[in-house]
């Protein structure tokens, strides 16, 4: 039996209709797990669904800013394709904005989807009654940001050391349970929020900010392949640790 | 205000208990919940619903189910 394989696990992952979470979706699909997927935009989560391999894969149309209905996306994903082995919280939003075009609003927003969303779907994927015990592993995609600054990122930052934070404490919490708790940085992989980052800024900002990487911009695959071993046992003594994977940004 | 079934229904949801049907002589140190977690647990349940703060050495002392909505206090509870 292959420890990095994801067979016979069932994951569910935020954020799967593009960038990093379209990306989780597929190679977890290729890693023999079966996956259901949700985001807000049902085109594009059927694009996503066509990507996957294998068949058993199941959808669920649903902005997350609306944190009252987490738990029913639980429930009928578990109702649907059986309880839970792993989740990937990939859905996030990103922006550049200085801090004095921000708001307790704008802020809010932030924090709703990046860390009030995937500490919802903790709290109810958690339970016995939707999540398989002694095997199940949680990853949050946090950002190398969580950690570091950089001007107009105050939001984003925050949000993001808030879920680098949280996990370590759920890691604690769920250790009883045999559930692992853990977030991924990424630095700046190619992804449709990325691209519209660098067509916001010039030429020699652009440059600037892939200078930072000494092994350049990453891509979506790099951080999904740290995701499946996350998830699989190979990782089972792993757990409330934060996996920077960021080609030395932050090494500098 | 809650039954004391209505308040024992919802122990067993909030602690997860599959296994044993929880009575009020049911013993706490019997139940495989009944850790610091556990604790940390029915120390919020009573805040939130009996506006009363207990701590966790008031819970160690305790032994049975009925212990426990004695110490929450039993005129707390509405009448079944």
């Amino acid at each position: 039996m292959n420890q990095f394989s994801l067979s016979g696990k069932h994951v569910l992952i935020t954020g799967a209709s593009s960038g990093i979470g379209r990306q989780c979706a597929v190679s977890c699909s290729e890693s023999g797990a079966t996956v259901t997927l949700v985001a807000r935009n049902t085109d594009r989560l059927k694009e996503t669904e066509s990507q996957l391999n294998g068949c058993r894969h199941f959808s669920v149309a649903q902005d997350l800013s609306e944190l009252d209905a987490i738990e029913d996306v639980v429930k009928s994903t578990v109702k649907k394709n059986g309880k839970i082995d792993g989740f990937i919280h990939a859905a996030g939003i990103e922006g550049t904005e200085p801090i004095t075009l921000l708001n307790a609003i704008k802020y809010k927003s932030y924090f709703d989807i990046n860390v009030l969303a995937g500490l919802e779907f903790s709290r109810f994927l958690t339970k016995k009654k939707y999540c398989n015990t002694s095997y199940a592993s949680l990853v949050f995609i946090a950002s190398v940001m969580g950690t570091l600054g950089q001007p107009g990122k105050i939001a984003y930052s925050a949000s993001k050391g808030a879920l680098v934070n949280a996990v370590k404490s759920m890691a604690l919490e769920f250790a009883g349970k045999n559930i692992r708790v853990n977030s991924i940085s990424p630095g700046i992989v190619l992804t449709p929020m990325t691209e519209n980052l660098f067509a916001s800024l010039d030429a020699d900002s652009k440059q600037a900010i892939i200078n930072m990487h000494p092994l350049g911009i990453g891509t979506v695959t790099d951080v999904a392949n740290a995701c499946i071993f996350l998830l699989s046992d190979a990782a089972k003594w792993i757990t409330g640790t934060n996996l920077i994977i960021d080609g030395g940004y932050s090494a500098k | 205000m809650m039954t004391k079934k209505e308040f024992i229904d919802l122990f067993v949801e909030e602690l997860e208990i599959e296994n044993t049907v929880v009575k009020p002589e049911t013993q706490l140190n019997e139940l495989e919940a009944w850790d610091s977690m556990g604790h940390m647990i029915v120390i919020g349940l009573v805040s939130e619903n009996f506006d009363l703060k207990i701590t966790a050495s008031d819970l160690k002392a305790l032994q049975s189910v009925d212990d426990l909505i004695n110490k929450i206090g039993a005129e707390k509870f509405e009448s079944e």
